[in-house]
């Protein structure tokens, strides 16, 4: 039961990062960095602060029992946010020494990312 | 096209559902530490199949529904930015700021590098099975 929860959860938030991903890309055709992933990885964050704020007014550590923590937080948030692409990306900047951009990419990334984290838990808390 | 769309967008959800159990189950067996090793073991991992798959399918190109699955599904569910966010919180709330400043570090800088090697590996790779093509045909 878990692993479909997981799973479930897990597949749709690939897909939705796909969609959103392709959409972000067809309006911003030529970008100075990888925009798209950027909006997604900063959108997951926010949608997972707004979860653990609002559900357990806290953060969870060990909560893998439970089916709304499974299919949210590890299954969806989990899938549509990604830590692979993100590094992938910043080495092809990396490949073609595109400084600036590859600097923009990863801070804008991790700051954002931990910033909405926080900005939605405190929000719902 | 519309009919590619839906083929890429099932290998995605079966690559994801795949990669999300791993992380999972990876995060259970790691969780007694109370401390997110799962985590970085995914990203770093992740970071270095996605590396790999990249470097390799420059020179090999594959079918689209055999790259989205295996990239935007499998690596894209294993690897998280979410839960680094939430961990990197948590760690700072609830130990000391160092050790979730440690922990970031330590994901970015470290996911970049093994992203490097695996991409490098992935093209040493397809331009040798490249190259031992041409020599057969």
């Amino acid at each position: 039961m878990n692993l479909l929860l997981v799973g479930v959860g897990g597949a749709l938030g690939a897909i939705c990062r796909y969609l959103l991903g392709l959409a972000i890309m067809s309006r911003f055709p030529k970008p100075p960095f990888p925009i798209a992933m950027l909006i997604v990885n900063v959108l997951g964050s926010l949608g997972l602060g707004l979860f653990y704020g609002s559900y357990y007014g806290a953060i969870p550590l060990g909560a893998y029992e439970e089916p709304a923590f499974l299919l949210i937080a590890i299954g969806f948030f989990g899938a549509f946010t990604t830590f692979s692409t993100f590094s992938t990306e910043t080495v092809q900047l990396y490949q073609k020494k595109a400084w600036k951009p590859l600097i923009a990419y990863t801070s804008l990334t991790i700051v954002g990312s931990i910033t909405m984290f926080v900005f939605g838990f405190s929000i719902t808390k | 096209m519309k009919h590619d769309l839906w083929k890429n967008i099932g290998m995605i959800a079966i690559g994801s559902a795949i990669g999300t159990s791993l992380r999972y189950y990876l995060n259970l067996y790691t969780l007694a530490t109370g401390y997110p090793i799962g985590t970085i073991i995914e990203n770093l991992g992740g970071s270095l199949l996605l590396g790999f798959l990249t470097g390799w399918f420059i020179i090999k190109v594959p079918r689209e529904w055999l790259k989205v699955g295996l990239g935007v599904g499998l690596c894209g569910g294993f690897t998280t930015m979410s839960t680094l966010a939430s961990d990197s919180v948590f760690l700072f709330l609830e130990h000391t700021w160092w050790l979730s400043a440690l922990y970031i570090i330590l994901s970015v800088f470290g996911g970049i590098v093994f992203a490097l090697v695996g991409y490098l590996l992935g093209k040493k790779v397809g331009k040798r099975q490249a190259s031992l093509e041409v020599g057969q045909g």
